[in-house]
């Protein structure tokens, strides 16, 4: 029967565009369907940034239609059916928009360690390991050549030398741009603290692999530093999926947005070849394709699987959901260490990633961060208190913010989050404007990820008393934030009565249906996630066209 | 109105080159808020200070030093160095911004030798050295 197409592809982020993308240049006729649609001029989004109160994730982005047709969760208490705060659990959030959550990332891509990808048989086994947190089917080999070419797409910064080996965890290639600088203040912090250590791991500044150019690097400029990354690059410097949904369309892939998938249809041979949609204005609509692409993220992922009653014979569609508990730290350097420039982190430290510690605790990342107190208000915070309270003006007020928010520094970590299949995305009866239903989300995180925030609390702990900080806050016991690293709900695994897609992204119930994005991811290790999509979607990319027929130009 | 609101504005903000047509915004802001009759207040007050050259002495006691007016005297000068408003004078929480121009004009940010967030107007790397903005008198 003759399809519509060779490849529908649902969600036009990073991974779905990448995916796309490749599959248009290999010659197949690509759909890709977005439930969002594009965003209004990059001065545009600027100025709503601007203008906005409240500088959220989605301040940038907002769209009257788009925001009630397929709305994007602009905290854990909007479009979530969880409990409310100060219950709320799961804290991350998403954009549902053509270049998806790519538009307000960071940018940061240190890749997963070797034993991330084999964390049950190197640490599992004692008591307090979590019997979820398993193997991948694939290895740290298996995705390097992988990593390399997601480097080279995205174009990412980095030094070759402070990365290469890292825990056990080679690079074959150099990257593709020297790195980020390192701050004014990260220069200061290595200085203070490179060569001790604490606990017996030792403390190493790196600069942080970044999406993010330091020179002009596929028709994009390089990074001015104008210290809003998140949410939105002014200039384009930063990677976003956007690139790839300009490259598919380029390579001929058409692109529908405002085209909400409702509901996948599974033929008599168990394969999915039909996608129902609606449009804003409600028309419902069908599409099909001889292979379907789901690039939906872990949440809208796993919520049209349940909705089409797909690809769970293994009941773990949903289920694992993950992200990484994020903590602020805050503190005064005995020095200016002049914040508010530059890229919000340009540096970190990758010691305490990995180690035998992770049969009873998480691992865990540091960043070093270049936005003062900024998340505590700064410096409105400080010019309300030092007019009103310490009664300053002119020339005396200038001289007090100077010398106080100069020497602003938050230090922060990012803690693995292991796998619980309690802790999943199900389907609300709480419905959206088009009467579909929103995501009910239940997390709790495992001791096992709050053994590594105890410890990583008291790793910044002993960084601030190092670096000679006072009125250092290190935050309650086990309170953490959402870092947006929304991952897990459709895992990936060699067995189908536990895992739901294989090594390739494809579901095990239907040989002709993919899943790219995050929601394949295992286990998490500690790293921001994006590079490892990027590489897994490239690589689902090159099995689809495979399994097409397709002839693809070796990449690696 | 617009002349006093500038002169006032200069000695509570330290910085002498204010932008006029981002007081207009400003005053125009201020005036149509709850906040006007402290405003009205501030203004009037600070007409009958004498400009003998202890002006900015005079506005610390009698305009700052009066707790009525002083939360008041605080919203003026953070529009100048942020462009925001405040729900409730005095406290930190929800900010409302004017233009686009009023945001990227912010006076605090230099002041703190740094940018205003989304505008650099830097080249790449520039992070990584001490500010070249970092003297007051730069502003």
């Amino acid at each position: 029967m003759a399809r519509d197409f060779d490849v529908v592809v649902i969600g036009a982020g990073m991974a779905g565009a990448m995916t796309a993308y490749r599959l248009a240049q290999a010659g197949a006729r690509v759909l890709i369907l977005e439930a969002g649609n594009r965003n209004p001029s990059r001065a545009q989004m600027v100025g709503s940034f601007a203008t906005a109160s409240a500088k959220t994730l989605h301040s940038p982005y907002v769209q009257a239609e788009s925001d009630t047709k397929a709305p994007s969760p602009d905290s854990s208490s909007t479009y979530y059916e969880q409990p409310a705060a100060p219950h709320t659990q799961y804290k991350s959030t998403y954009e549902r928009r053509t270049g998806g959550s790519t538009w307000h990332w960071l940018g940061h891509t240190p890749r997963m360690l070797r034993s991330d990808f084999k964390m049950s048989s190197r640490y599992g086994g004692g008591p307090d390991f979590p019997p979820a947190l398993v193997d991948w089917p694939v290895t740290y080999d298996d995705v390097e050549p992988w990593y390399c070419e997601a480097e080279r797409e995205m174009g990412v910064a980095g030094s070759h030398d402070e990365w290469n080996g890292l825990f056990d965890s080679p690079r074959s290639k150099p990257f593709p741009m020297s790195m980020i600088w390192p701050s004014y203040s990260d220069t200061w912090i290595a200085g203070q603290i490179n060569g001790k250590s604490f606990e017996g791991s030792e403390y190493r500044v790196r600069s942080t692999p970044s999406a993010r150019n330091s020179e002009l690097y596929d028709g994009r400029p390089p990074c001015a530093g104008n210290s809003i990354c998140v949410p939105l690059c002014p200039i384009g410097a930063k990677y976003d999926g956007a690139v790839h949904v300009a490259k598919a369309t380029a390579a001929g892939a058409s692109l529908w947005e405002q085209c909400v998938v409702t509901k996948l249809d599974k033929d008599a041979d168990g394969s999915v070849h039909t996608v129902h949609f609606l449009t804003y204005g409600g028309a419902s609509q069908t599409v099909t394709a001889e292979v379907v692409v789901i690039a939906a993220h872990a949440i809208e992922t796993p919520k049209l699987l349940l909705m089409s009653g797909l690809a769970n014979m293994s009941d773990q569609v949903g289920r694992n959901l993950m992200d990484h508990l994020a903590k602020s730290t805050f503190g005064i350097a005995p020095e200016q260490l002049f914040p508010f420039r530059g890229p919000p982190s340009t540096s970190g430290i990758e010691s305490f990633r990995d180690g035998d510690f992770r049969r009873a605790r998480a691992g865990f990342r540091v960043s070093l961060n270049n936005d003062g107190w900024s998340r505590r208000g700064a410096p409105y915070t400080e010019i309300i208190d030092f007019v009103t309270n310490k009664k300053l003006i002119g020339a005396d007020l200038q001289e007090a913010l100077f010398a106080r928010v100069t020497k602003q520094l938050r230090l922060s970590c990012s803690v693995e989050v292991a796998p619980d299949p309690n802790n999943r995305v199900e389907l609300s009866a709480m419905t959206d404007a088009l009467g579909l239903p929103r995501p009910k989300i239940t997390f709790t995180p495992p001791q096992y990820s709050l053994n590594g925030l105890a410890q990583a609390t008291k790793t910044l702990g002993d960084m601030f008393r190092l670096i000679g900080a006072t009125e250092v806050d290190l935050g309650a016991a086990n309170a953490y934030d959402g870092a947006g690293h929304i991952m897990g709900t459709c895992r990936m695994g060699s067995d189908p009565k536990s895992s739901v897609v294989d090594a390739q992204c494809r579901t095990h119930d239907h040989p002709n249906l993919f899943i790219v994005g995050s929601s394949v991811f295992p286990t998490v290790g500690s790293p921001n996630p994006t590079l490892t999509i990027a590489a897994l979607a490239l690589r689902a990319a090159q099995d689809i066209a495979d399994q097409l027929g397709f002839k693809t130009e070796p990449q690696i | 109105m617009l002349k006093d609101f500038l002169a006032l504005s200069r000695i509570l903000t330290g910085v002498e080159n204010l932008d006029a047509e981002l007081g207009r915004q400003y005053l125009d802001r201020l005036t149509s808020t709850p906040f006007e009759p402290l405003l009205r207040q501030i203004l009037e007050r600070f007409r009958g200070l004498e400009d003998d050259g202890t002006l900015a002495d005079q506005v610390k006691r009698q305009i700052l030093g009066d707790d009525t007016l002083r939360p008041a005297v605080c919203q003026i000068i953070l529009l100048w160095y942020t462009s925001a408003m405040q729900d409730n004078l005095g406290t930190p929480g929800v900010m409302r911004y004017g233009t686009q121009e009023g945001y990227f004009s912010g006076l605090g940010w230099s002041i703190i030798g740094a940018h205003v967030p989304g505008l650099s107007g830097g080249y790449f790397g520039h992070w990584r050295y001490r500010p070249d903005n970092e003297p007051l008198e730069k502003v």
